[in-house]
């Protein structure tokens, strides 16, 4: 893991750490998230048979020089709920970080829905705490990606950075909270980035 | 030039949250989360927009542009890195977390195991 800071204008490295994860056996996509004595957390969801086996989520934190893990505690998501997630490690609020599930595909809602699930007891597994509907469509996956980001009421926001087939011809920023029970737009916006850009790089929404 | 964008208030958060009303999980949910029933409620949060280039860039290394809402997103950071653009194809890059008002920018790097050689 290396980490570059901002100064003087540029950005540079400031940490080069190895870790326990090994090389060569499928993972991906890490994930960083949370900080703990000032480095951030490594994350990682497994979940290499997700159809017949839980999704196991594997912590590292910065120990010592290197990146060592703390926890790997498995998930309650279920295949026929979530046929194909999107998972993601989010916030810190019970010990270990929040896995958040993005269902894009055959929801019973019929649109896109989210899960989040917590670790609510040490060395325990995780257990779900959020089923929410939105006011995505599942076809505008085609269109961008799905992000969870901060936290403002206890639950993660939700976003929607949208690269293709926008109105306004230049990148789009959606974003939903969560208010009594299901996921609501606060924010369309247009940004000074071209759709053309994401060919040259990756988009994300920086929380708060 | 952002050509449209629109801020929608969602104020039914405060009242949920002080009126301690769980709105989906559990009650174990509400004892992993004592501040939704006793903090006050604050307003969603409205992301920076960043991009990490990796290629076709004019500094030849990796670079950051960010994006922050103000009446639209608009440009408020172009910097270079010391990251190579060659390193893109070793890992993923992640912007992170705020250290004096900027994002870190974090790199996982998992190299493509070995081919056995005959």
């Amino acid at each position: 893991m290396q980490l570059d800071a901002f100064s003087n204008g540029s950005y540079h490295r400031v940490l080069n750490a190895a870790t326990d994860f090994a090389v060569g056996t499928g993972l991906g996509p890490f994930q960083l998230f949370g900080s703990v004595n000032g480095e951030p957390e490594l994350g990682f969801v497994l979940s290499p048979d997700f159809q017949h086996f839980p999704a196991e989520v594997f912590v590292d934190d910065f120990i010592s020089g290197s990146y060592q893990r703390t926890s790997s505690p498995f998930s309650d998501l279920r295949p026929d709920e979530v046929p194909t997630p999107i998972f993601q490690l989010f916030g810190r609020d019970s010990g270990e970080p929040e896995l958040g599930s993005i269902n894009t595909a055959n929801t019973a809602s019929g649109t896109v829905e989210l899960h989040a699930d917590a670790v609510l007891s040490a060395g325990g597994g995780y257990t779900r705490i959020l089923n929410a509907t939105s006011d995505f469509s599942p076809a505008d996956r085609a269109n961008g990606t799905f992000q969870l980001f901060g936290s403002a009421n206890g639950d993660p926001e939700f976003g929607f950075i949208k690269t293709a087939n926008t109105g306004t011809h230049t990148v789009e920023v959606h974003a939903d909270a969560i208010t009594n029970g299901s996921y609501q737009r606060f924010l369309d916006s247009g940004s000074d980035f071209s759709p053309a850009d994401a060919a040259n790089g990756s988009f994300q929404l920086i929380g708060n | 030039m952002s050509l449209f964008w629109r801020l929608t208030a969602v104020t039914s958060i405060g009242l949920i949250a002080a009126a301690g009303v769980v709105v989906s999980g559990s009650d174990a949910m509400a004892a992993a989360r004592p501040h939704l029933r006793t903090a006050a409620a604050a307003s969603p949060a409205i992301p920076q927009l960043g991009f990490v280039q990796t290629a076709n860039t004019a500094s030849g290394t990796v670079e950051v542009h960010i994006d922050t809402f103000s009446n639209g997103f608009h440009r408020v950071r172009n910097a270079t890195t010391d990251f190579s653009l060659a390193d893109a194809a070793n890992g993923t890059f992640q912007l992170f977390g705020n250290v004096n008002g900027e994002p870190e920018l974090g790199f996982i790097k998992v190299p493509r195991p070995r081919v056995a050689e005959c």
